[in-house]
């Protein structure tokens, strides 16, 4: 071994530089952590131990104008995955598929779906009934990672009563979702899908509010965090609506031996919907957790449309019932008085080389105005449309507003058909048509196109001395605290009929029910004067469409509604029926406030 | 030199008391670790801890006692046991977790490697010990090459990159302590730089250009000149071929060492998650017990790999900048055993000890930091294991001994 050895100087120093480096290194690295960024870090830190649980708002509750509870929330059982928890996944799926019912696929889809973190749970179906419940739980062990939470799930409490207008809630959908994050929807948010509850969305929805929890890295919930208080979730506001429930029951009763259809009653005074039926109808109890996919299409593709709203998304040839706007058309333009009588119903009218009939094929016989509404005289009619003339015919009717939306607090509502020279020109070239459209046209058939909605509101304006009131539905929007929004009621327009025009329509109107010849007796209400008018709608696809429209008292009428069955064959024998009831109903009952 | 004429005069007290406080720091870290609502390990850690800290300190006082010129004869026994020992992995060894680097006997677990620093420390100070520094020639330090070479080539199989480094490591300290010069050193370990340049097209460029100044400003003679160019150049261009021959995990690491974003549930999940404890401990720290990264487990392996960390968390810049600036008065106090030592040996020895001290603590708290690629060497004294502790302990004994008879020749 040899020895005698020690480094110079310089030797000695270079090690020492470059441990002074190294540590000086370590040290200014320290310094930018732990100083500099440590606000950052220290945000990545809470971040990293703080989880942001929502809390679920209650929807609020939509009630009948007398506070009667229609649609509410009750607590359904919702069975969820906690990703990360899943052990031997494909098993547990497996597994848990045949508890649910559900296609395995299905859940992978959902568990897909839903990129969350994966301690977040992702609901794979939503109110199950009480003995699967007991099924999971008492299979829990062979479930890892599958558990269940209590969520508020929407409650039809009529089942199909009002379907169309209270509509349905569901899953928010990946697209609605695209555009509704910032205002605070998630995965397996609950949105309004028709109906109120779509229109009336941000109102009945309310604030979700958040709980703070301290997590583990693997994701286990460690306890609220003392510092970090919940916020409440603010519940939803409550929808008091227009609709009278025990008038919808007996409308929807009235309607029930119908195979389609609709009704709709309102306040003539006011505008307010009172009740609102179309059948063939659903549950929209269905919807409220995530619908079966047979479900939806046995739904979708039933021929009698039963998601569709017939009360406003449907429109018929309106039949006599625009008779009364022609008479007023016809009184308005001076060429007829209440005394005007043209040549005698034989049964049929010759114009041109053509014969039109009248639907009583033995004939009137020579009738003034009221007789010829009370009876419907189709003769009568072709003669006073003739008189008229189709421009300022079509101009009449369409400023009593029809041809046009009426604005009612629901989605897709269409606007019917009124039609003019230019309608016929565009449809079928400017010499393929002649004056004889006007005949059909003036007894309600051939183009016209009205929908119940917009037949229930003409016939209360001319019940209410002319004024057309905007129909809807909603009275009342009530928060917690109070009322947030109170609906006045809107005036639209106005018939352009005069007063003492009127008060003839009305007379001419209450003889269709009076009248012992009257079209429209079996509308009757006992102890009520009723002033109405049948419509019998050609349906060129099968049996006529009945339709009848009606208010009640004649003075001061408190109730306005028309009736459609579809192929119900004879206004007068199926639809008036049908309208007496439900204004019975209503005339009997409580009435209104 | 006896027992009986022990004196404490040149008993290194600050080496000791350095240790002391270090070890106990870590045993009182490992302890914060178990107070979490996630711990899954021995709730008694702390404890196992101090008495490895204990069986370590043994190990410490009997290396330290037994006199080094023992060491020096015994080095090559010792180095050809280590390399049997790592050579029996291949058939005893543990295959758990992808690494191989266990040895069990009885109860006892053993990581062979830990040894082979210290008998590859006594092999090259015994062979370094007996050349001339003054020489000119390079030659009589090639064999050195070859004796790093061989634990290097058996641990990397294990596969153990970090370990690999250390001996490294201890091989370019030792060499220069030996007298290598500078240049020649560069020049030796060139076709390391070279293999780590080689990743990018630029950086290797640059480092063949300082490899011909270098080549120029040493001129060394034409045959030497030709080796060296041609074994950088080589070696440049086959190391893009091997990376693809490389581990996945281990090309994984290095990648999300450049981009811990690459990868935030893996390897980078790891370095971020360290960055974000001691990033969010701040100046003062969250207090003891305080840390949410330690305690809810986002911080992983917190009383192995990560305890720089786990402390860090919990006492914040203070708190790290003293762990530190202990290390550092450590090492400090380690390099001027080695430089005040007559003997050569010994010299040698510590100098050797003093580099795996050094390289252990930068990188460990490199890795932390996030500024090394995550490597999986312990802090030494802090980390929590047996072996480690043991192996560090030994070789501040080898330190405290060369200490103690730096006068003799």
């Amino acid at each position: 071994m040899r020895s005698s050895h020690r480094l110079h100087k310089k030797a000695e120093l270079i090690p020492l530089l470059i441990v002074l480096i190294l540590f000086g290194v370590l040290i200014f690295r320290l310094f930018f952590l732990q100083v500099v960024r440590a606000q950052t870090y220290r945000r990545l830190s809470e971040e990293n131990r703080i989880r942001v649980i929502p809390v679920d708002a209650p929807r609020g509750h939509i009630l009948d104008r007398h506070g009667q509870v229609l649609v509410c929330n009750r607590p359904s059982y919702v069975v969820s995955i906690v990703p990360f928890k899943l052990r031997q996944m494909e098993q547990t799926i497996e597994t848990l598929s045949g508890f649910l019912g559900m296609e395995s696929g299905s859940i992978i889809t959902r568990l897909n779906e839903s990129r969350q973190r994966r301690f977040e749970p992702v609901k794979i179906k939503r109110d199950i009934d009480f003995k699967t419940l007991a099924i999971i739980q008492e299979h829990k062990l062979d479930v890892p990672g599958v558990i269940y939470q209590v969520e508020p799930r929407r409650e039809y409490l009529y089942g199909d009563l009002a379907a169309h207008l209270l509509g349905t809630v569901g899953e928010i959908s990946s697209e609605e979702l695209a555009g509704l994050r910032s205002a605070g929807y998630r995965h397996g948010s609950l949105i309004g899908k028709g109906g109120l509850e779509k229109l009336y969305e941000r109102f009945l929805r309310g604030e979700d509010g958040v709980q703070y929890v301290e997590v583990s890295a693997v994701g286990r919930e460690i306890g609220p965090l003392p510092d970090r208080p919940a916020v409440e979730a603010k519940p939803g506001n409550d929808l008091v609506l227009t609709i009278d429930l025990s008038l919808q029951q007996a409308a929807e009763e009235a309607l029930s031996d119908s195979a389609a259809g609709a009704i709709v009653a309102l306040d003539p005074a006011s505008g307010e919907i009172l009740a609102m039926v179309s059948r063939p109808a659903f549950d929209p109890n269905l919807f409220s957790s995530v619908i079966p996919e047979s479900t939806w299409r046995a739904l979708n593709e039933d021929p009698g449309h039963p998601l569709l709203n017939r009360a406003i998304q449907s429109a018929y040839p309106p039949g006599s019932i625009l008779k009364v706007l022609t008479a007023a058309a016809g009184l308005e333009a001076g060429v007829i008085t209440e005394h005007t009588r043209f040549s005698p119903c034989t049964g049929a009218f010759k114009y041109g080389d053509r014969w039109f009939g009248c639907w009583q094929s033995w004939g009137h016989g020579s009738l003034a105005l009221v007789d010829a509404l009370a009876q419907s005289c189709d003769v009568y009619f072709y003669q006073l449309g003739l008189k008229v003339g189709l421009d300022r015919w079509s101009d009449f009717v369409k400023r009593c507003g029809l041809g046009k939306t009426f604005g009612v607090d629901l989605v897709g509502e269409v606007s019917g058909l009124v039609p003019d020279r230019q309608f016929f020109n565009d449809h079928y070239g400017r010499r393929n048509w002649g004056p004889g459209v006007l005949l059909n046209l003036a007894i309600g058939q051939g183009e016209n196109l009205i929908t119940p909605l917009q037949t229930a509101s003409l016939i209360a304006a001319v019940g209410s001395d002319g004024t057309i009131y905007k129909p809807h539905l909603v009275r009342e929007i009530r928060s917690l605290t109070g009322k947030t929004l109170d609906q006045k009621s809107e005036v639209i327009g106005q018939l352009p009929v005069s007063a003492e025009h009127l008060k003839l329509l009305k007379r001419s109107m209450r003889a269709v029910v009076h009248h012992h010849m009257g079209t429209g007796r079996q509308a009757a209400v006992a102890g009520f004067e009723v002033a109405g008018k049948t419509g019998t709608a050609q349906n060129p696809h099968g049996e006529d469409h009945a339709w009848f429209a009606a208010f009640a008292p004649v003075e001061e009428p408190r109730i306005a509604v028309a009736v459609i069955v579809e192929q119900g064959g004879h206004g007068g024998s199926v639809a008036a029926p049908i309208a007496g009831r439900v204004m019975e109903a209503y005339l009997r009952g409580s009435g209104t406030q | 030199m006896s027992l009986v004429t022990f004196s404490g005069r040149n008993v290194d007290f600050w080496m000791i008391l350095l240790v002391l406080l270090l070890c106990g720091i870590g045993a009182i870290t490992i302890y914060s670790t178990l107070q979490g609502s996630e711990v899954s390990s021995d709730s008694r850690l702390h404890l196992k801890q101090l008495f490895w800290i204990g069986l370590g300190l043994a190990a410490m006082v009997v290396t330290a006692m037994i006199p080094y010129k023992a060491y020096y004869v015994l080095a090559p026994v010792f180095y050809l046991l280590s390399l049997l020992s790592l050579g029996l992995l291949f058939f005893l060894g543990d295959r758990g977790a992808g690494a191989n680097r266990w040895l069990h006997f009885g109860g006892f677990s053993w990581q062979p490697a830990e040894m082979a620093k210290v008998a590859t420390i006594f092999m090259l100070a015994h062979y370094l010990s007996g050349r001339k520094t003054t020489s000119e020639s390079v030659k009589p330090f090639l064999p050195a090459l070859g004796m790093t070479a061989l634990p290097i080539l058996l641990i990397i199989q294990q596969p153990d990159l970090g370990t690999s480094l250390v001996f490294m490591a201890i091989l370019v300290a030792m060499l220069y302590g030996a007298g290598m010069k500078p240049i020649d050193l560069f020049l030796l370990l060139s076709p390391a730089l070279s293999v780590v340049c080689a990743f990018h097209l630029i950086s290797w460029m640059i480092f063949i250009l300082v490899l011909l100044v270098m080549l120029y400003r040493a001129r060394p003679r034409f045959f030497t000149t030709a080796t060296i160019f041609l074994t950088n150049f080589s070696v440049g261009i086959i190391t893009p071929i091997l990376w693809r021959g490389l581990h996945e995990y281990q090309q994984k690491r290095i990648l999300v060492f450049l981009d811990p974003g690459r990868d935030p549930l893996g390897a980078g999940y790891q370095v971020i998650q360290s960055k974000v404890a001691l990033g969010s401990g701040g100046f003062l720290g969250k207090g003891f017990l305080q840390g949410t990264q330690t305690k809810l487990a986002f911080l992983p392996a917190q009383h192995t790999d990560f305890i720089f960390s786990t402390f860090g968390e919990q006492f914040g810049f203070l708190g790290s900048l003293l762990i530190v600036l202990l290390f550092l008065l450590f090492i400090i106090r380690g390099l001027r055993t080695a430089q005040m030592s007559r003997n050569r040996f010994a010299s040698l020895v510590a100098m050797g000890a003093v580099a795996v001290f050094c390289f252990h603590i930068f990188v460990n708290i490199g890795v932390a930091m996030g500024i090394m690629p995550v490597t999986g060497l312990p802090l030494p004294f802090m980390s929590y294991g047996g072996s480690s502790m043991i192996t560090n302990m030994i070789l501040v004994g080898l330190l405290l001994n060369v200490r103690y008879r730096w006068q003799e020749y």
